[in-house]
Order: structure tokens, then sequence, then C-alpha cells
């Protein structure tokens, strides 16, 4: 039996200094975690841009080349003509799964294996998917090592990342405004586009920046589907190979030649800035959103004119004021 | 008093739990018919019943027969009803859209009309909700910048655009402060002279405002009816306690 009289029993206090004591050591571990993440951090950056910016010239930036003599420019443009194609497959993509997720008809077991698959693609090792690029898309589908192939092998992989970080910024769209749409008479594809894309643009845009950076940043599956062009820029879109910086990165450290080393750095540092200032923008959208919205408000006026508010058809004739046709 | 609305027999089920549980009720026409009870206990469900918006949500499972204007539920198009039967939601939730194009909302989508029966339509619905004197100016404004009380007002403008027959309003307002509530109430009032009008409240002072029939909902059950708001004939303890807690 328990004691009932709460009064009689004796009870022993904690000391507060005990708790004290434990609350500084937890901050002190904190402490010194975050200067251990923050120590890497600032390691990288230092090393890369201390080697990088000491050899930077305009020279390099401006010609082609290989790891061993030239310049970076075809892996700069090439880096963004395989991540902005790898966008082009996976942004459609995501954002229609991403509607789908969240539409309230959508059948619970296709939505749950699409978030499974997603989840699983996600942590699909780069090289795997490039090992299958190469089977099937340069081989088999016969499209050579070629930006489609290199795209498509990105693309795979930005896909998750754009659909369910919309989907996320789908879900914090009050669902009784969906609702409501509903009540009003909207069907799915209303829904989608007058109430659910609008809201969500801004985490659209940071699911694309997100995705872009990752991308931007992977050698594995390029190696594999888009091989490495040190001649020039790709003549088209199926076999012809593509320059890309991590290429120059992977390779030219290998090289027994400064040159090359010092191409490395570059191609390092150019790769750390650009996914910096892309995340930086991503976290900070609204502040650079409003700055994009200031400069091109003039201009957005004018596409609001022109296709949004475009005038609405006119009532059938013969009809008195007032008269609707309903829609069948 | 004409019947718009006839209930037999209604069950929700949302997978395993039952919702609303064999439930009659009949809806008189241009009367406000109020629907009391405690939360959860199946208001808001009726509610969605009647415009199918249970379509919507696949776990849920509605049987039982309806007849609205004589004709049965499930013979309508569900865009068609929703015209006919109009809702408005608990909370304010203006649409990210200037005040106009949230009035516009539904007409737009739902019928071709010209641009100056359009601004007719849209002017005469925020007449009827008392808010045309206060946005008449800034109709292109963001309706987020409009005060809580105002967007209930919009939304209810934006439901009234379509003429329904019937006019939901769940719990309408819940989330208002007293000065805007009382206008509302004042609004349904005015309502029922063109619409039938279900409310749904767990506010008896505001039953006793408005109300011209009221139905007390218990456990997925209509367990009174009466005129006004007095009920006389409750025989379960449950309910005369929740009665007892409401009048306090």
């Amino acid at each position: 039996m328990i004691n009932s009289d709460m009064h009689g029993s004796e009870i022993k206090w904690k000391r507060h200094s005990s708790r004290k004591a434990k609350d500084a050591a937890a901050r002190l571990l904190g402490y010194l975690a975050l200067g251990f993440m923050l120590a890497i951090l600032i390691s990288i950056f230092a090393y890369i841009i201390k080697g990088g910016a000491g050899a930077i010239n305009w020279n390099i930036l401006s010609t082609y080349g290989n790891t061993s003599e030239g310049g970076l420019l075809n892996g700069i443009i090439g880096t963004w003509e395989l991540v902005g194609m790898g966008l082009l497959f996976s942004l459609i993509p995501g954002v229609f799964g991403a509607i789908y997720l969240t539409q309230a008809v959508s059948n619970r077991h296709i939505s749950g294996a699409m978030r499974l698959f997603t989840d699983i693609l996600t942590s699909v090792p780069s090289i795997v998917i490039g090992l299958f690029g190469y089977l099937v898309l340069v081989i088999r589908f016969n499209l050579g090592y070629s930006l489609v192939a290199g795209g498509l092998a990105l693309g795979v992989m930005m896909l998750p990342y754009i659909m369910r970080i919309t989907e996320m910024s789908f879900r914090n769209i009050q669902s009784e405004q969906i609702m409501n749409a509903y009540a009003l008479g909207a069907d799915h594809v209303n829904v989608a586009t007058r109430i659910l894309l609008p809201q969500a643009s801004a985490g659209i845009l940071s699911g694309i920046l997100l995705s872009v950076s990752i991308a931007a940043g992977e050698t594995a599956q390029l190696l594999y589907t888009a091989s490495f062009n040190s001649a020039g820029l790709p003549s088209g879109l199926t076999h012809s190979p593509v320059g890309y910086l991590t290429y120059f990165v992977w390779n030219g450290i290998n090289q027994p030649s400064a040159y090359a080393h010092n191409l490395a750095f570059i191609s390092a540092m150019i790769l750390i800035i650009s996914v910096t200032v892309l995340i930086f923008i991503s976290k900070y959208e609204d502040v650079v959103g409003r700055f994009l919205r200031r400069v091109f408000a003039p201009l957005g006026a004018v596409i609001n004119r022109v296709f949004i508010e475009s005038p609405p058809e006119q009532g059938v004739k013969g009809k008195s004021k007032g008269e609707k046709e309903w829609k069948k | 008093m004409e019947k718009i609305i006839e209930i037999r027999d209604l069950k929700v089920n949302a997978g395993k739990k039952e919702i609303i549980n064999g439930l009659d009720i009949d809806i008189y026409a241009n009367r406000v018919n109020t629907i009391v009870g405690p939360s959860g206990g199946g208001k808001s469900t009726l509610l969605r019943c009647l415009n199918r918006l249970t379509d919507l949500e696949p776990g849920i499972r509605v049987n039982g027969n309806v007849t609205f204007q004589g004709k049965n539920l499930m013979d309508y198009d569900d865009v068609e009803l929703r015209r006919e039967i109009g809702m408005v939601f608990q909370r304010p939730n203006p649409f990210p859209m200037s005040i106009y194009d949230n009035v516009a909302f539904g007409l737009k989508l739902q019928a071709k009309v010209s641009k100056s029966v359009m601004d007719m339509m849209v002017q005469n619905a925020l007449e009827e909700v008392g808010l045309y004197d206060e946005v008449r100016d800034n109709l292109k404004r963001h309706a987020n910048t409009l005060s809580g009380g105002q967007q209930q007002r919009l939304c209810i403008a934006r439901a009234l655009i379509l003429r329904p027959k019937v006019l939901m309003m769940d719990e309408p307002t819940s989330s208002l402060d007293p000065v805007s509530k009382g206008r509302i109430e004042d609004l349904i009032k005015g309502l029922k002279e063109k619409y039938t009008v279900i409310l749904v409240t767990h506010d008896m002072s505001q039953a006793r405002k408005v109300s011209d029939y009221t139905n007390l909902i218990y456990n997925g059950k209509i367990v009174a009816s009466s005129e006004g708001t007095e009920f006389t004939d409750i025989e379960d303890q449950d309910v005369k306690d929740y009665l007892g807690e409401l009048a306090e």
C-alpha cells in the first residue's frame, strides 16, 4: 500500500545547484559542437579560397580548357547547363507531384507510395544513379554522353527536394481556405492554380534553389552520363559530352602539375561561392524577393495587365443585364 | 412552413468512428435553422454532407436519404449543388487576392458574365453584407488588409454572389470580437428574407437572438427540435446537463 497521506511522507527535493551545473554542462557541450562545426566550415572556406583566389585570372575564367591547361569556361557554363537541364526534368513533375500529394481526394496508397519512393530517391547514392544513367540512358536509349543524359541523372536527384519542399509550403495553407474554394464550385485545377500555387511560390523557389545548389556540386553521376568535354561547349543535346566544374576538382588534383591544382582550387572556389549565394538567397528569399519585386514591379504590372487581367469574355448577346449563363 | 431539405437516417463514418449516427432533420425555407450542440458532436460534418464536401475526403463514408427541393442530393451535380447550397466557414479565410476578386471568385468559375454585370453582382453582394460602403474605394486592395469581422462579411458576400437557395454558416462568429459578432447576427436575421439559413453554433445566446427553428444535436443525433430555442421534452440526463451548462 502506498501511503495516501502525501503530507506525511518525507520528500527529498533535488538541489538547484545540481540542476544548474547540468544546464551549464549541456550549454558547454552545445557550444563545443557549434565551435567544432564552425571550425571545419571556416577552414574549408579559408583553404579553398586561399588556394583559388591567388591563382584566379580573367584568362582562366574566359577560355575553354581541360584539367591541365586552358581555362574553366566550359566547366562553368557546362555546370549550369546541366543543372538547368536537371531543373527542366524535375520542376514540373515535382510541383505536380506536390499538388497531387496535397489534394484531399488523392488516393492514400498512391500518395504514401510516392512519399516513400521520393524519400528512397534522396538516399540513393549518386554513383548508383550514375551507373543506372550510363547503362540505361547513355547505352540503352543511345543518348551518348550528353546534356540530356546528365540532366536526367541530376533531375532524378533534384525531384524529391522540389516535391517535398513544395508540398510543405502547400501544407501551410489553411485547409478551410481550400475547402471554401471547393464550396464555391472550384475544381481541382482551379484550387491548384488559384489557391495553392500563388501562395506557395516562395516555397517552390526555395525548393528550386536548394535542389540547384545540391545538383551543382554533384560529380559521380555526371562522370557516367556527361563524361567530360575539354574542347568547349556541347554541340547538341545528345551525343556530345559536357564539361563541369566538379570534374576539374576531381581530376585536376590528381594531375602532377601546379597549374592543374590551381584549376581545381578555382573550380572548388566558384562552386562553394555559388552554392553559398544560392542558399543565402533561399534563406532570405523574402528580402531578396522584395528587392526583386521593387526592381521588376513595372515589368510585373505590364505582364499582369497583358496576361492575367485579360478582359473577361463578354456576356451572351440578347440577355438582359444581370442574367447569367451558368456553365454546364 | 415549407421544408427545403429533409434528412432521414443520415450516417457518417470516418474509418471505424461514427460521427453521425442515424440523424433526422428538416430544414425550413426562409428561416434561420439553428443547429446547437457540443464540439465534436457532428455539426460541421452535417454541413459538409449537405454540400457534399465530404466527397472530397476519401476516408469518410456517408449513408442516408437526403432530399433538397424534392430531389435526392446525390442526383445533383456536385458543383451545381454547391452553387445552390453556399457555405461560410468558422474562421474568415479570404483568398490571397483582392477584395473584388474574392467576391467574384465563385461567379467567375461558374458563369460567363460580362465585366459590367460582374461589377454589379460584386457590388450587390457586398451591399447585402453591408460591406460595400466600407470598401467601395478599395476594391483592388488585398483582402487580408480587412479586419476580421470585415473578412467574415467578405466571405459571406463571396457565397451570396452565387445566389444560393441555402446558406450554411459554421460557427461564423466564433473568432470575432463582440461588435463584429453583433453585426453578423443582425445580418443573419436579414438574410432569411431571400435565403434559407442553416446556422451552426454552440452559443445559446446567439441562437436565442437569431433562430427561428432550433435543433439540438448530441452524439451524432438530433435529440430535440423546437420553434424558438426552448426545449421541453428532453429526457436524457447528459443532454439536460449539457443544456444546463449552455444556459450558464
